[in-house]
């Protein structure tokens, strides 16, 4: 298990959390090279299927960042995503998943290092869990 | 009409400007094709997709293009690895390393490229989408591609940048960005779906307020091929004008009026309602709802743009006995009984004063910023001074032996009609200088009037006897009906209650809400020739918002009817309110203007019928897929 490396995907928000990944790019914060990032135009247009389809395919971890609370670019995009996050979450234990591989965060466009300090935070923690059980089931 | 008229305000001059644009252009001839000559049509339809011109069996075949940033990513990135990667994938036809994709030249070899190769998608590889997103749609319209078809693949932020440290890691994070963007683009069709109904636009203007500057606007509408609605109050078209006989320069208005009545009633284009008024207003540029109420029956219509020409009115006072003495008028007052007492037709307001005699008048004091520049005032009126000028011209002309004194505290006379001030102290014209609180007083003398008036520049008091007292009261709002029409149509008013245009100097014709334009004394003081200018500026505003719509944009939502189950989760979901329920189709619609493109309405719906052409659940789909290759 020592050279498992986890595959993250993440749905960032173009305003709030990509910008924050720029960020981090742009001021060289290094973090490990595990996450695979999709832009979002907002976190609501998170459809819960994506997260399905990630977990299906065999991610390690799904990671979902949007505007904080009250800071939407759109509003209230981030409560819609908070709420569907909360649905991911009881669907995928009712599944035998580990909820806790699906991780929504708020970062803001100013927290690149926040960022960085999360995909670190999740590559760990997920390298504690190991290999996500669909991963085994499907690379027989 | 620019060239020398006087020194001149930046808002004026502004719209001076753009008033002899228009007047230039209209002097070129219009081939008979043309859009202002085309007979009138009340709504307009956008430009078909550029997806309608492509086949729709057209292969897949994507150029990728790699940006080194300068070389300043070769460091990190393994490029020949990369190029060899990106010609393995399925779709890329065509991959080529480029200096800076951002720059003239790389952006020149994207579109060589492009061109030779017949290639359908382009990717861009480089630097954060947030970046140059400008200059990469523009390419993508000058290759006639819609801007779906390009995606940017973020290797520099996301990949060289953030693992700078791990040259072996940042290379395979940058071929995982590769892949996810052409699968991405693989997936996204070449049409959008459904070929969406092109929102049309409303091809008609409505002109509030039916004097000098609504119907110059409205006249310069109707030569610009676009249909407009002229909405007047009073029964009768004119407005202020008709208290106007000439200006100080001599022109003479009352003919003016009397042509524009006349063209106005005769435009094809110009469509006239008197008693009328706007009580209702809603929509956005290009599309708006307006409720007109004429003759107790109300009306509703639909606009593409809002002239506010709602103008002003002369101020009253209570000072000098005005009211109280029948030798005491204002200036406006004066002109008429100058004009020689003509008595307007039908609607024009009437003093008992206008009637008296002119002849019995030998002695004339006129007092300037009556009831202004002070504390519920504050602002100048900015015609007075030249008014009071013309008037004491005209009395003089009438006989030069009548006495003329005009009190003022500073001659504004602006810009070249300094010359008529000069004329006018030449005619023998007095001006003596008073300065509040000393204001002038008045007491009647019987059948005439005695002014007392401390002369500031001489240190005297001096007694006039006056047989007429005429008061400059300069120009107020209409502040109830201002107040009740900006907060319909959400504009704001300045501090003195005249509307408040966008920018004083860079966008003096507009209000703060796109698609409503202003002219005339509904914004401030100001002279006829002004108000012409300012009228003819913002009706070719107008009549650029309704020909000529906002370029098609790519990130609005939109439904496929057949999948719509009329449920409303996306109405409830919408922050903007940009989605309603068609009751009559039995589907939700999308109200393009008011979309900002979030992409809620997606995920809500539970049938897959609310699509984003520029971000289709099977790209994010095919997205995930490529982020989880091996």
């Amino acid at each position: 298990m020592t050279d498992f490396e986890p595959r993250i995907v993440a749905f960032l928000c173009n305003w709030c959390t990509y910008t924050a990944s720029d960020l981090a790019g742009t001021s060289r914060i290094q973090y490990p090279p595990n996450v695979r990032i999709i832009r979002l135009m907002c976190s609501g247009q998170l459809d819960p299927i994506y997260v399905a389809k990630a977990v299906l395919e065999g991610a390690d971890g799904v990671l979902i960042g949007g505007c904080h609370p009250g800071d939407c670019h759109y509003q209230s995009g981030n409560y819609k995503a908070r709420r569907r996050v909360a649905i991911i979450h009881q669907v995928l234990e009712q599944l035998g998943f580990d909820p806790d591989r699906v991780w929504l965060r708020w970062i803001s466009a100013s927290e690149g290092q926040y960022f960085a300090d999360t995909v670190t935070e999740m590559v760990a923690a997920l390298k504690e869990k190991g290999p996500s059980p669909f991963r085994r089931q499907w690379s027989v | 009409m620019v060239g020398w008229s006087g020194g001149r305000v930046v808002n004026v001059v502004a719209a001076s400007a753009a008033a002899a644009a228009l007047a230039a252009t209209t002097l070129t001839t219009r081939p008979p094709d043309h859009p202002t000559t085309r007979p009138p049509d009340h709504s307009t339809t956008r430009p078909p997709n550029h997806s309608t011109t492509q086949p729709p069996d057209h292969p897949t075949t994507i150029g990728l293009f790699l940006c080194t940033c300068h070389g300043a990513l070769e460091g990190t990135l393994d490029f020949p690895a990369l190029v060899a990667t990106g010609k393995r994938m399925r779709g890329v036809a065509y991959v080529e390393r480029l200096e800076a994709a951002c720059e003239e030249t790389g952006l020149a070899a994207i579109e060589r490229a492009v061109a030779e190769g017949d290639l359908n998608r382009v990717v861009v590889a480089g630097c954060s989408p947030h970046l140059y997103a400008d200059r990469f749609e523009a390419l993508m319209a000058r290759l006639n591609l819609p801007p779906r078809l390009l995606a940017r693949a973020n290797i520099r932020e996301g990949a060289a940048w953030a693992h700078i440290a791990d040259p072996a890691a940042a290379t395979a994070v940058a071929r995982g960005v590769l892949e996810m963007a052409v699968a991405g683009l693989r997936e996204t069709p070449y049409h959008p779906f459904n070929p969406r109904p092109q929102e049309t636009v409303a091809r008609r203007v409505l002109v509030l307020g039916g004097g000098l500057a609504g119907m110059t606007a409205a006249l310069t509408l109707a030569d610009l091929g676009v249909e407009c609605d002229l909405v007047e109050r009073e029964p009768q078209l004119g407005g202020n004008l008709h208290d106007i006989h000439h200006t100080l320069e001599g022109l003479d208005t009352q003919t003016l009026l009397a042509s524009l009545v006349e063209r106005v009633r005769q435009a094809e284009r110009v469509h006239v309602w008197t008693e009328a008024e706007l009580v209702g207003w809603s929509g956005v540029r290009g599309n708006f709802a307006a409720r007109i109420r004429v003759n107790d029956e109300v009306r509703s219509e639909r606009y593409g743009a809002l002239i506010v020409a709602t103008g002003a009115e002369e101020a009253t006072t209570t000072e000098y006995l005005y009211g109280q003495h029948p030798r005491v008028v204002t200036q406006r007052e004066l002109e008429r009984m100058i004009a020689g007492g003509r008595r307007q037709e039908a609607g024009g307001k009437m003093w008992a004063s206008c009637f008296l005699p002119l002849d019995s008048c030998r002695s004339v004091v006129m007092i300037q910023c009556v009831g202004s520049r002070d504390e519920t005032r504050p602002y100048c009126s900015r015609v007075c001074c030249a008014q009071a000028v013309k008037n004491a011209l005209a009395l003089k002309r009438l006989d030069p032996t009548i006495e003329v004194s005009i009190l003022f505290r500073d001659v504004r006379t602006l810009g070249t009609q300094e010359l008529y001030y000069r004329q006018a102290r030449r005619a023998g014209v007095r001006f003596l200088r008073y300065e509040p609180p000393a204001k002038p007083v008045v007491e009647a003398d019987g059948d005439r009037l005695r002014v007392t008036v401390h002369d500031t520049l001489y240190d005297e008091t001096v007694t006039l006897e006056a047989d007429l007292l005429a008061l400059s009261t300069g120009i107020a709002p209409r502040e109830d009906s201002n107040r009740a029409l900006a907060a319909m149509v959400g504009v704001m008013l300045d501090e003195d209650g005249f509307f408040a245009e966008a920018h004083p100097k860079l966008r003096p014709t507009d209000l703060a809400r796109p698609g409503i334009f202003l002219c005339g004394l509904a914004y401030g003081p100001r002279f006829v020739t002004e108000s012409i200018a300012q009228a003819r500026a913002a009706a070719l505003r107008a009549a650029l918002t309704v020909t000529r719509p906002g370029e098609p944009r790519r990130d609005v939502a939109t439904v496929e009817a057949d999948l719509c189950s009329f449920c409303g989760l996306c109405v409830a979901a919408c922050p903007y309110g940009a989605r309603v329920l068609d009751e009559e189709e039995r589907v939700a619609r999308v109200l393009d203007s008011l979309c900002q493109g979030c992409g809620v309405c997606v995920a809500v719906c539970p049938n897959g019928a609310s699509r984003q052409p520029a971000f289709e659940p099977v790209q994010a789909l095919a997205l995930v897929d490529a982020a989880l290759i091996e």
